[in-house]
């Protein structure tokens, strides 16, 4: 199932901090590991993908460097600062909260008098 | 890269309106492309097919040109800009007033409006030439910049010494870059371990050697404190990758085999001497601490704001002090502040106060530490130290200077910005370049095999039974 775009929209640089929670990662292991995660649910684009991870590297959240990959070519890795870390924490947080309330609503039913 | 993919990225690269950012940003979607690509070639696809499918993956150019557009732009650096230019224009001021002024001055100060407008332009043309360099370019070609300026002191050496143009005053113009050069070379050894710091160290030796041999203790003393901080934040970083700590205490290791080398030599000794005397000229003003001596004195009568009708007339009323009978230095018992350009801001503070040389004082360490502060906080690592290698030397500089134009005449220095038609364009051409990271920072790009700033955490796993 393809989650609908707008509600992607939002929470995608709280999925992309996380994913570097786990370790520094290049554009496009990041597409392919949250496909991967998400059961095929988000097939995040390049295009998105780009200018949201220069984004967050322009407000420090997370900073490049260059690396060759393990196929032997050079390669642009995003790594977590501690700066982004908090975002990540407080993100995480406010997702739950939503979610919780969502799953609150969602479970008490139709319930108009 | 097929036509497709290219055409693809034609189309993003269309709406990226700053051109150093461009080939940047497509570098790294044409790598994503081509993965992409591949990855669609081993699932069975067709090149052709995986192209197709490929770029399409990749999202709307448009869009995508435009947002990164959005994100990346030059930074520019107005406020730097003009308190530099703002600075070298005081500078102008200054050095053209004190050369109108009669007395025994006007031999010292012979600075025409022409040439001091014409050292503004040309400072101002030079730091913009700077502020427009790609930064990394320097950084690429950062050991030809080192064997550069080495070759060119041997030149200037070779040609020049011991003319009246090789003075220090002119010989401190070019040496003015070798805290810059040493930084830029000291980036070039990175993760490569143990050779790479000695490398990086023993790179500083000859450019040392050189300033013992002119010899020029403010720059040795620039070059020795830079090169250390410099190396030491980089060491700090693990930069040559072989440990923090490790790589913390050789670099330490070597201003203790320094000391220990110049105490053998007996330059110690002789250094702490001129320490005692730059702090207590008294102890031997005639001699070696008379200028310190002559400094103080200036002070003892310097109000904190002078008003005189007539320029002239302050020369005769405040310049001139009373020295030591019998000097051999001074005739007629008198002698003027401004003998020398470097003596420039004790000369502001007899002519006007000692206010408004604070105030000048003043800019010009908000103009350094507005430098330093936003040069550490730049991500682009070699950005980095080109601006501390840059805010270092200029700071000493203006440290020394202050030091020595009230009374503790340890090292002799011109005021950056303020004294000197070509150490203005000098430390423009500086004060650009420095400028230049911050306007680059978006799109600067390090080499490949960066050192990984893996942060260390702590993993607390609770599981229940």
């Amino acid at each position: 199932m393809e989650v609908e775009k707008s509600l992607a929209g939002g929470s995608m640089s709280l999925l992309v901090l996380k994913l570097l929670e786990g370790g520094d990662l290049y554009g496009y292991q990041m597409i392919e590991e949250l496909r991967r995660r998400s059961d095929d649910a988000f097939r995040l684009k390049a295009g998105t993908l780009y200018p949201l991870l220069h984004g967050l590297e322009e407000k420090g959240l997370v900073t490049a460097y260059e690396k060759t990959a393990e196929s032997g070519k050079s390669r642009r890795y995003y790594h977590l600062t501690k700066q982004g870390l908090g975002a990540l924490r407080e993100k995480e947080s406010a997702w739950n909260a939503y979610a919780r309330a969502v799953g609150r609503v969602l479970e008490g039913g139709a319930c108009l008098a | 890269m097929p036509e497709r993919m290219q055409s693809y990225l034609e189309r993003v690269q269309e709406q990226i309106r700053w051109k150093r950012a461009r080939p940047v940003l497509i570098q790294e979607l044409a790598r994503h492309l081509e993965d992409q690509r591949d990855d669609f070639i081993k699932e069975g696809k067709t090149p052709e097919e995986a192209e197709r499918l490929a770029v399409e993956d990749m999202g709307d150019p448009v869009a995508v040109g435009t947002e990164l557009d959005r994100i990346h732009h030059p930074r520019p650096q107005w406020g730097l800009l003009g308190l530099t230019l703002a600075l070298a224009a005081v500078g102008v001021f200054l050095r053209v007033t004190f050369s109108q002024i009669g007395g025994d001055s006007r031999a010292y100060f012979t600075h025409t409006l022409e040439r001091a407008l014409l050292s503004l332009g040309l400072g101002t043309a030079v730091m913009l030439a700077m502020y427009f360099l790609d930064v990394s370019r320097l950084v690429r070609h950062a050991r030809a910049l080192y064997f550069a300026a080495l070759a060119t002191t041997v030149l200037f050496h070779l040609l020049f010494y011991p003319t009246y143009f090789y003075s220090t005053y002119s010989i401190s113009l070019t040496l003015a870059f070798y805290p810059l050069v040493y930084a830029l070379w000291l980036y070039s050894f990175r993760d490569k371990r143990w050779k790479g710091l000695f490398l990086s160290i023993f790179g500083g030796v000859p450019l040392a050697m050189y300033l013992c041999r002119i010899p020029y203790g403010a720059g040795l003393f620039l070059l020795l404190f830079s090169g250390l901080t410099v190396t030491l934040y980089a060491a700090g970083r693990d930069w040559f990758g072989v440990g923090r700590w490790k790589g913390l205490w050789a670099v330490l290791a070597v201003p203790a085999v320094l000391a220990a080398y110049l105490f053998s030599r007996g330059y110690l000794s002789s250094f702490l001497g001129r320490v005692q005397i730059a702090l207590h000229p008294e102890l031997d003003p005639k001699c070696r601490g008379f200028i310190g001596s002559i400094l103080r004195m200036f002070w003892e009568d310097v109000p904190p704001l002078r008003h005189y009708g007539n320029v002239g007339a302050a020369i005769h009323a405040g310049a001139r002090v009373r020295v030591y009978t019998g000097s051999p230095f001074v005739s007629e018992k008198t002698v003027p502040v401004g003998y020398s350009h470097d003596y420039l801001p004790a000369s502001i503070a007899v002519q006007w106060g000692w206010v408004p040389l604070l105030v000048l004082l003043a800019a010009l360490a908000v103009l350094l530490l507005w430098l330093l502060v936003k040069g550490l906080r730049q991500s682009y690592l070699p950005g980095r130290f080109v601006v501390l290698a840059v805010a270092l030397t200029l700071g000493l500089q203006t440290l020394f200077s202050a030091a020595m134009n009230f009374g503790f005449v340890l090292f002799s220095a011109s005021l950056p910005l303020i004294v000197g038609n070509r150490q203005t364009v000098v430390n423009m051409a500086l004060i650009g370049l420095a400028l230049s990271v911050f306007r680059g920072d978006s799109i600067a790009r390090e080499e490949p095999n960066a050192p990984l700033r893996q942060r260390k955490r702590l993993r607390v796993r609770i599981e229940y039974q």
